[in-house]
């Protein structure tokens, strides 16, 4: 698994901090909806190939995908991966009634574009005030795919040579009413949008005002 | 907006005439567009909308999530998803084909909303909010759910009784009435044979059964399949897969109801504990009889010699006792041979030599045995018949058997004087033999019991009439055996006729098959 | 408002550490900050000296923000704690309160630090 070397600790730490945060918000948001207590939490951020990913999903199942195109200080395809069967777990706890178990059927596709959308927004929201930027987001899209097709074809719009497929992922531990569910935030990044994440964390680190700081600024 | 000057001017119509909701508030939330679906399912004129703020509009939806996407929209540039299960009807909008005047909130449509923001020329932000009616989507999806909840229902109510079929510990087999091969056998019928589900469903009854080939299984199906049975209930042999036989008992049942494919459902109980206990009954009877026997056979040797006068004349008051002695010690003599008798026929150990032969001189020889025994009644016998030779199969000695207790039987329960009728008769294919008499008739509560073991009428009679109340029993087993039937008609005060068929057979003739008529 | 004072700072995250110091720093120069990056570090902390704020994290691994400032109130009554989190659902607010301390939201900046000084005076 490859991630320290990418990012520095503290560009990481802060990185952590600002999905924290973002996630945190969202579970609000969703808490408030259904009126139960939601408990999310962001353990660690990590640096992986789409296969890492694809292995740490799990080979067989089926994985919905609900994903948003962000575009700004970099620019990258923010997604939200449930096992399928979770999925449907996510919707119905949330409503706390018997659906069907069966299928994902339109409806509830939709429920979770919305669960997506939520957090996808509270932690795009994060990122943007940690530091200081915005983006522009489109409508999230809902796809279903077992996890070595998911992420076909996003990069070959990035134009990115396969060697340098980088995706940042972070573990979602998502605990609803009387179950717990893991769910993963995917940000799929372009070439050059890595750089630029870099950069933007870089910043933020250097404009706190440690005593460290301000000797390098003098 | 960078298409063409015509299409331009175009946009609002086609946006007017699309099927879905579109508004589109301005950056300080006014409405600048409201087209034509809105209108109608909002029951609000574009007229009245634009240029109001949204909340003045939706005054209801000010703290409401779709208040905060507008807001996060136009301030933060997020789009939104809204879905319809986890918001159900945010707005008040409703179909225009079943509008009631007084918009009632339970007749709201479903609705799915997206809200996301434009980029207006003047480089401000405009919320764009697009509502499309869902309601034709929850209404199958409910009718999808109610669908799989009765048919889980179900599974769970037949898995139940499934499930108590398969394991209640009597053997059920069910087999197809054309093919014959089991379609279904519960645990109980796998543990008694041995053979596993899979292997039983490729096999027939009479693949366990050693007595049975398909022709002679199909012969004792026939019956049932052609109406005249719906059951019926036989000892048999089940032979386990590994050889080892068990004696069954099955209870047959052909089930045909209307509408379903008809089946044959057979329950086996194991009765080799039940043979056990019947063996040491009737060994025990058998033994038991025969110690009884040898000691009688004394006792009426040295009576009937002393009769006889082997030691000279008696007198007569001896000669009475001695009578008495040697008529009871006679009457015990015939109950235990009657025992025996009823224990051959059960165990299925009295031999039979079968003969055909005709029917009209034994009945003569069953008169003429019984002719001293009847006279002390003082009863006439006559016979009549219009029937020149008949023929049936049967064993003589047996046949005269049956014949000397239905005729004891006649002049026992006849009036002195009176007249009993003997008669020969067809009676459909076979040969019928009544024998009738003027007596008192049987009571209706005794009729149902007639054949039954150690039966008569009351206690009292058995004292006047004697006999050992085998009788009938064992004319029933035998007739029965010999592949007829037996039965009576009576009337309280107008006399009893009890009667016998046997199946007609041919004249025999030397060296070929006989053959029944 | 206290010139003088002493402030724990408890949070799993260097950066969210950092970050908090440097805005207290800016408001408060005469307080001595100091850091604990979970509950036993913070707990050893406070037996060796005396601590009059706390500033906690709710999402920490081992013993989570909640119950640190249980065993906290218990050593230090007369402590002003704060539960600094981006978590802030009902619950979350309502056993704070029940422990005598308050809960402020992240993510941080002068606002949110600006409050958690106002609730310390």
């Amino acid at each position: 698994m490859s991630d320290s070397p990418l990012l520095h600790d503290l560009e990481l730490d802060l990185l952590t901090e600002l999905f924290n945060i973002g996630v945190s918000q969202a579970a609000t948001s969703l808490s408030q909806m259904v009126q139960q207590e939601i408990l999310l939490c962001v353990p660690r951020v990590e640096f992986s190939t789409p296969q890492e990913l694809a292995q740490r999903l799990g080979q067989q199942q089926s994985v919905i995908a609900i994903s948003q195109e962000i575009d700004g200080p970099f620019s990258a395809y923010a997604m939200l991966l449930f096992a399928e069967h979770n999925s449907l777990m996510v919707v119905r706890q949330m409503l706390g009634n018997q659906l069907s178990e069966e299928t994902l059927a339109e409806l509830q596709q939709e429920a979770l574009s919305e669960i997506g959308n939520i957090v996808l927004n509270a932690c795009i929201g994060a990122i943007s005030q940690g530091i200081n930027d915005s983006f522009d987001i489109k409508l999230p899209h809902i796809k279903v795919a077992t996890p070595d097709h998911l992420f076909d074809h996003l990069f070959d719009d990035f134009q990115v040579p396969s060697d340098q497929e980088t995706i940042l992922s972070l573990h979602i531990d998502m605990r609803l009413r009387d179950s717990q569910i893991t769910s993963y935030l995917a940000f799929l990044l372009r070439g050059i949008s890595f750089n630029q994440l870099k950069q933007t964390l870089i910043n933020v680190l250097i404009n706190i005002d440690t005593p460290e700081n301000k000797k390098l600024r003098r | 907006m960078t298409t063409g000057g015509h299409q331009i001017e175009y946009l609002p119509n086609i946006l007017n005439s699309i099927n879905c909701g579109l508004i589109i508030l301005d950056r300080d939330e006014k409405i600048i567009f409201w087209n034509h679906w809105i209108e109608q399912h909002s029951i609000i004129s574009a007229q009245h909308a634009l240029g109001k703020y949204f909340t003045e509009v939706f005054f209801e939806m000010s703290s409401s999530r779709v208040h905060e996407a507008i807001r996060n929209t136009l301030q933060l540039g997020y789009p939104s998803v809204i879905s319809n299960v986890l918001n159900r009807a945010p707005f008040p909008l409703y179909s225009p084909y079943t509008l009631e005047k007084t918009a009632h909130a339970q007749h709201r449509i479903q609705q799915a909303i997206h809200i996301s923001p434009i980029l207006y020329p003047d480089n401000h932000r405009h919320c764009l909010i697009q509502i499309t009616d869902v309601s034709a989507s929850v209404m199958r999806e409910r009718a999808l759910e109610y669908q799989v909840s009765e048919r889980k229902q179900t599974e769970k109510e037949l898995n139940y009784f499934k499930t108590t079929l398969d394991m209640t510990m009597d053997c059920v087999f069910m087999f197809d009435p054309d093919t014959l091969k089991f379609f279904y056998v519960n645990q109980g019928a796998m543990a008694q044979v041995g053979y596993t589900y899979n292997e039983l469903l490729n096999m027939r009854p009479y693949d366990i059964k050693p007595k049975f080939n398909e022709a002679a299984f199909r012969e004792m199906i026939a019956p049932m399949l052609s109406g005249k049975q719906c059951s019926t209930n036989f000892e048999t042999i089940h032979q386990h897969k590994n050889g080892s036989q068990i004696p069954v008992e099955i209870f047959l049942q052909y089930i045909s109801p209307p509408g379903e494919t008809p089946r044959f459902v057979a329950i086996v109980r194991d009765i080799t504990e039940r043979k056990k206990i019947d063996n040491l009954k009737s060994e025990f009877i058998s033994t038991v009889s025969h110690e009884l026997r040898t000691p009688l056979t004394s006792i009426r040797g040295s009576l009937g010699l002393l009769i006889g006068g082997a030691l000279g004349t008696l007198p007569q008051d001896v000669k009475n006792l001695i009578d008495i002695a040697n008529k009871n010690s006679e009457r015990l003599l015939l109950l235990i041979n009657d025992i025996l008798d009823m224990e051959k026929i059960e165990s299925g150990n009295m031999k039979f030599n079968y003969a055909v032969q005709p029917l009209l001189p034994l009945i003569q020889q069953a008169l003429v045995i019984n002719q001293a025994y009847v006279d002390q009644f003082e009863i006439r016998f006559e016979l009549t018949t219009e029937l020149n030779q008949v023929y049936v199969n049967v064993d003589a000695d047996r046949l005269i058997q049956v014949l000397s207790n239905l005729i004891s039987n006649a002049a026992k329960f006849s009036p002195a004087g009176s007249c009993v009728n003997l008669s020969m008769a067809h009676h459909a294919n076979n040969i019928r033999v009544s024998v009738a008499d003027q007596g008192q008739g049987i009571p209706e509560e005794f009729q149902h019991r007639i054949f039954h073991k150690f039966s008569q009428a009351d206690a009292s009679n058995t004292r006047q009439k004697g006999g050992t109340g085998l009788g009938l029993s064992i004319s029933k087993s035998i007739i029965e055996t010999m592949s007829g039937g037996i039965g009576f008609s009576s009337k309280t005060g107008a006399g009893t006729t009890f009667y016998f068929d046997l199946p007609e057979w041919d004249a025999p003739v030397a060296n070929s098959n006989c053959a029944i008529k | 408002m206290p010139t003088k004072g002493s402030i724990l700072i408890v949070d799993d995250s260097r950066v969210s550490r950092m970050m908090t110091a440097a805005l207290i720093h800016e408001q408060r120069p005469s307080w001595e900050i100091v850091e604990a990056g979970n509950s036993d570090e913070a707990l050893a902390l406070i037996e060796q000296q005396p601590v009059d704020f706390f500033s906690i994290d709710f999402n920490m691994p081992g013993l989570n923000g909640l119950d640190l400032i249980k065993l906290v109130k218990s050593r230090c009554p007369n402590a002003k704690i704060v539960l600094f989190t981006a978590n802030t659902q009902d619950s979350i607010q309502r056993k704070t309160n029940q422990s005598g301390a308050v809960c402020i939201n992240k993510p941080i900046t002068k606002q949110s630090i600006n409050q958690i000084l106002e609730f310390f005076s």
